[in-house]
């Protein structure tokens, strides 16, 4: 919000520049945005818009900050007197106060050119003297006000209602609006005049004619605005203010200078005010306990200089002794709401350099940390050292993805930010394997992994890992080999592959079974098939995980490897043929392994395949024929089941 | 005794064409010319001669024995040349070791977490997909405020079976979850991805990471934040870092600040923080009474951006690897 420091000069007349505003308010709550030329950029927060979003309000801070006076003008109180605007509110709840000033001996021509700078520096147009006045009277008191030509005006009533359900209005910027019947409008008796809070209408339009206005200074319901502006995407400095809650007190003080300053510079005579409010005011009494404080600060601050501080933020003191004030909150300091809040007001001001830093006592107790975190690191510090870089991408996915991998019904953003961005990712694997895709330009293996969270169509979400090799065949085997690693590493010992084909991501998949419980998948990307990715549940990986690892004893007898050679048909599976191997006697056979591949040219959907077959017993040493027996089974097994040709 | 002579000349010619390397020739050596060698082994006999015999044979043994050191000296350096091309070039350069590489926001990860675990604080996650009370209601948030405004929303569309879902706008929820299962005193961390609703640039991204941490039991006091957060951001930045409080505002906090680090000169803006509001304790249902605690926000992708000088927040997501090797 834009500040004249010209203005506020006037207000703090001991004001030593502009540097000294910014570093005044922006250690103390109002950061200063920028400053350029006499123009001070502040932000103010969204709870201090009723006191502080003006010049008054802000002087009212630099003073009590550099403890310097403060010069406000005096207002005069006005009471409903010689009632000619007659003033009609239907719905009370949403608007809370009504003032009405009926002024007459205007003449319209431009306002003075110390108020047009001051108007331009704040970012507002000057237009005429009386619209000038409304806009003044908003920066500096924080309130916004309207003026109508009060001959316009049918029978010089006001109602304020809600519209009627797609009711048109046209703006004074000439736009049109559809309203409905939650919008509070200010009508008289034929038309709606402004949309209440927000703009004003053409009908009752200030123009050069001018004679006699009526200046309405009202609080409207900060939610109904604040809807009604997003809901006609109309936001103006009216509608901001009374979207951030004000009270309905500065109604008063906004129609008592605007009077003050109508009668001063345009010379304008007050015929009538009528005055309505219907909110119960009450004072805001509350406590400040100087140990209270403390306590909750860690800060001991002299009760002498807390006073102080309360009064120049006007504040009054009704009573106090050594530990105690008792405090009238100002109206207008809505953010005060309980004892709690006086806290901030005197360590702001006394500022946070004070403040010591003392180490807290606690009771040491162990972390019941999450291991999900610190399991992420010792996978990551492993597949690392297996040489597999680790990427973060987008929680996203697009229409992209999503056809070209057929995904069904993924979580899908209401205000997606554009289309390659509009879906939750259900898997890591697109974007996995799109950024492999990518760095394959300028590298010529790209092995990476990523862990994630990943969105499940209930709206659950899961840790996932995900690892994508690019590469030939070979690759496959070593994402097989990686992931093998990986578990050996954690004292994992019963997993395998198993074939399964319904994953909607991939090609040629397997499942991976740890425990066996299916934990994931591995296979050939099904849009990028020189892609092979991976991924799995990381906590289900987790969960599997028991303890420590134990050690095995070691061997004791030696162990008997044979080798078989086989020709078979090329559709049989090596994995088929391991297992049943492997099942001929579980008990003694410790590894089976393919050791060699090969074909020749005048074999026809034929392959050779050699396995290397270890035997060991933990009882003894095996003789030669007890393992003669053993391979004999075996071969008996390939013949019968694969129709093998043994060589 | 000539053809004896003769003889070790022969057998020397043959001998010395056989030797392979300098070992062989240093027992050749020793056969022949050393202090039992042949040659002495002759000379020995030398004194048995006739004067005349003496001046017949002297020279021819003298001759040999010169030639035959000769010889061994000239095939000497011969192998030392042939071992020094042998010899490795060892200026050559070494052989490239691969290694994954971790991407920074891991690193920046677990240095925090272990700033936090060395001063006693929990580590703890939680959901990324919210819903509007634990990630702005619990948090003294209203909904049709400006305030909420501050924080701009990714909506889930959830065909209007469910109550509102959003994707987190920050890691403050998970406080909210933490309180709501458990009792104070505790201090904790949450490390998590948040998103924004807003247009990516330079410092701005749609998903990034924060991390919350949160300190609460009866004695917790400002001053108490202001040790934990000195002490996390000396060892993060060093311990000439300077640092300043700035009064601000935010719902769920009361007093609230901004904490600012400088650096090169420049104040910048890292954290939010504050002493949680008497509103949400009472949300978690603590007695706000007895029960005080300061809460606060950090950006980790911010805090990465400064401590490895990287320009452009959108290089931690585009997964280019050109840019992870570099960490």
């Amino acid at each position: 919000m834009k500040f004249s420091y010209q203005l506020l000069k006037q207000l703090v007349p001991n004001l030593q520049g502009k540097q000294q505003v910014r570093d005044a308010l922006s250690l103390h709550f109002f950061d200063v945005e920028s400053i350029n030329g006499n123009i001070i950029d502040i932000n103010i927060p969204a709870n201090r818009w009723s006191d502080a979003a003006s010049h008054w309000g802000i002087a009212r801070e630099l003073a009590t900050i550099l403890n310097l006076n403060l010069q406000l003008p005096q207002l005069k109180e006005y009471k409903t007197r010689s009632k000619i605007i007659d003033v009609k509110i239907t719905n009370k709840n949403l608007c809370p106060s009504y003032n009405a000033a009926l002024l007459n001996n205007i003449t319209i021509k431009d306002s003075p050119l110390w108020m047009q700078k001051i108007l331009i520096d704040c970012g507002l147009k000057p237009i005429n003297n009386v619209v000038d006045i409304m806009n003044y009277v908003m920066l500096e008191t924080g309130q916004p006000l309207h003026a109508f030509d009060a001959d316009k005006i049918t029978n010089k009533s006001i109602v304020v209602k809600t519209a009627k359900n797609q009711e048109k209005f046209i703006s004074l910027d000439n736009k049109n609006y559809i309203l409905d019947n939650t919008t509070l409008v200010i009508a008289d008796d034929k038309n709606s005049l402004a949309i209440a809070g927000i703009k004003g209408g053409k009908k009752a339009e200030i123009d050069n004619n001018t004679k006699s206005i009526i200046v309405e200074s009202a609080n409207f319901d900060s939610v109904s605005i604040y809807k009604t502006s997003q809901k006609i995407k109309l936001i103006t400095d009216a509608s901001l203010r009374f979207a951030h809650n004000l009270h309905p007190i500065l109604a008063d003080i906004g129609i008592a200078r605007a009077i003050q300053l109508l009668k001063e510079i345009i010379g304008a005579n007050l015929v009538s005010i009528n005055k309505n409010t219907f909110y119960k005011f009450s004072k805001k009494v509350l406590r400040f306990n100087q140990d209270e404080f403390s306590h909750l600060i860690g800060l001991n601050v002299d009760i002498k200089i807390a006073a102080q501080i309360f009064q120049k933020l006007g504040f009054k003191i009704l009573s106090k002794d050594s530990n105690n004030l008792i405090l009238e909150i100002p109206p207008l300091r809505t953010d005060i709401e309980n004892n709690n809040d006086l806290f901030d007001e005197i360590i702001r001001v006394v500022g946070y350099d004070k403040l010591p830093s003392t180490a807290p006592v606690i009771t040491l107790k162990t972390h019941e940390s999450d291991d999900l975190i610190l399991f992420k690191r010792k996978v990551r510090k492993i597949l690392n050292n297996f040489g597999l870089d680790e990427v973060y991408t987008y929680s996203f996915i697009g229409d992209d993805d999503v056809e070209k991998y057929k995904i069904s019904t993924p979580l899908k953003l209401l205000n997606y930010i554009s289309s390659d961005k509009k879906y939750l990712r259900p898997s890591l694997i697109p974007n996995l394997s799109k950024s492999v895709k990518q760095n394959l330009r300028f590298f010529d293996r790209v092995n990476i992994f990523e862990i994630g969270n990943i969105f499940n169509k209930d709206y659950t979400e899961k840790w996932s890992l995900g690892i994508a090799l690019s590469g030939d065949e070979k690759s496959f085997f070593e994402l097989k080999g990686i992931l093998e690693a990986l578990f050996s590493n954690f004292g994992l010992t019963d997993f395998y592959f198993a074939e399964k084909s319904n994953y909607d991501l991939l090609v040629n998949s397997l499942s991976i079974i740890v425990d066996e419980r299916e934990i994931g998948y591995i296979g050939q990307d099904k849009v990028y098939s020189d892609i092979v990715v991976g991924e799995l549940d990381f906590k289900k990986l987790l969960d599997l995980i028991e303890g420590d690892l134990e050690y095995k004893e070691l061997p004791k007898y030696p162990a008997v490897e044979r080798d078989v050679s086989i020709v078979v048909g090329d559709d049989v599976k090596v994995g088929n043929i391991i297992d049943a191997i492997q099942s001929t006697n579980i008990k003694l056979i410790e590894n089976v392994d393919l050791i060699d591949e090969y074909t020749d040219k005048n074999w026809i959907n034929k392959q050779g395949l050699t396995f290397r077959i270890v035997f060991r017993s933990p009882k003894k040493t095996l003789t030669a024929l007890e393992v003669d027996n053993c391979m004999n089974k075996i071969i008996n097994v390939l013949q019968k089941n694969f129709q093998a040709e043994i060589r | 005794m000539l053809d004896k002579i003769q003889k070790i000349q022969e057998e020397f010619e043959n001998s010395i064409n056989k030797v392979k390397n300098l070992q062989e020739l240093e027992q050749l050596r020793i056969k022949f010319i050393g202090r039992k060698g042949l040659i002495n082994d002759i000379l020995k006999s030398f004194k048995n001669l006739s004067d005349q015999e003496k001046r017949n044979i002297g020279p021819v043994i003298n001759k040999l024995k010169l030639e035959i050191t000769e010889r061994i000296k000239n095939s000497t350096s011969l192998f030392q040349k042939v071992n020094t091309k042998n010899k490795i070039d060892i200026t050559k350069p070494a052989l490239k070791i691969s290694y994954g590489h971790q991407h920074p926001l891991s690193r920046m990860e677990t240095e925090i977490i272990d700033i936090f675990h060395s001063l006693n604080f929990a580590v703890v996650d939680g959901p990324e997909i919210e819903d509007e009370y634990h990630n702005f209601d619990a948090l003294n948030i209203p909904a049709n405020h400006p305030a909420r405004d501050m924080w701009d929303t990714f909506w889930i569309d959830t065909k209007n079976n469910k109550s509102k879902l959003l994707l987190r706008t920050h890691t403050s929820p998970v406080q909210i979850r933490y309180m709501e299962t458990h009792q104070p005193p505790f201090q904790i961390i949450v490390p998590g991805r948040v998103f924004r609703y807003e247009a990516t640039d330079q410092s701005h991204e749609i998903n990034f990471y924060q991390l919350e941490g949160l300190m609460v039991g009866e004695n917790v006091t400002m001053a108490n934040f202001k040790f934990i957060v000195e002490s996390f951001l000396y060892k993060f930045f060093g311990k000439n870092v300077k640092l300043r409080f700035r009064a601000s505002y935010f719902p769920f906090v009361e007093p609230g600040v901004e904490v600012d680090i400088k650096l090169a000169n420049k104040w910048l803006e890292i954290m939010g923080a504050g002493m949680v509001h008497k509103k949400v304790f009472d949300n978690v249902k603590y007695n706000s009474n007895k029960i005080q605690g300061f809460a606060f926000g950090i950006g980790i992708d911010r805090l990465a951006l400064i401590k490895y000088k990287i320009p452009d927040i959108r290089l931690l997501y585009e997964g280019d690897l050109r840019f992870i090797h570099q960490f």
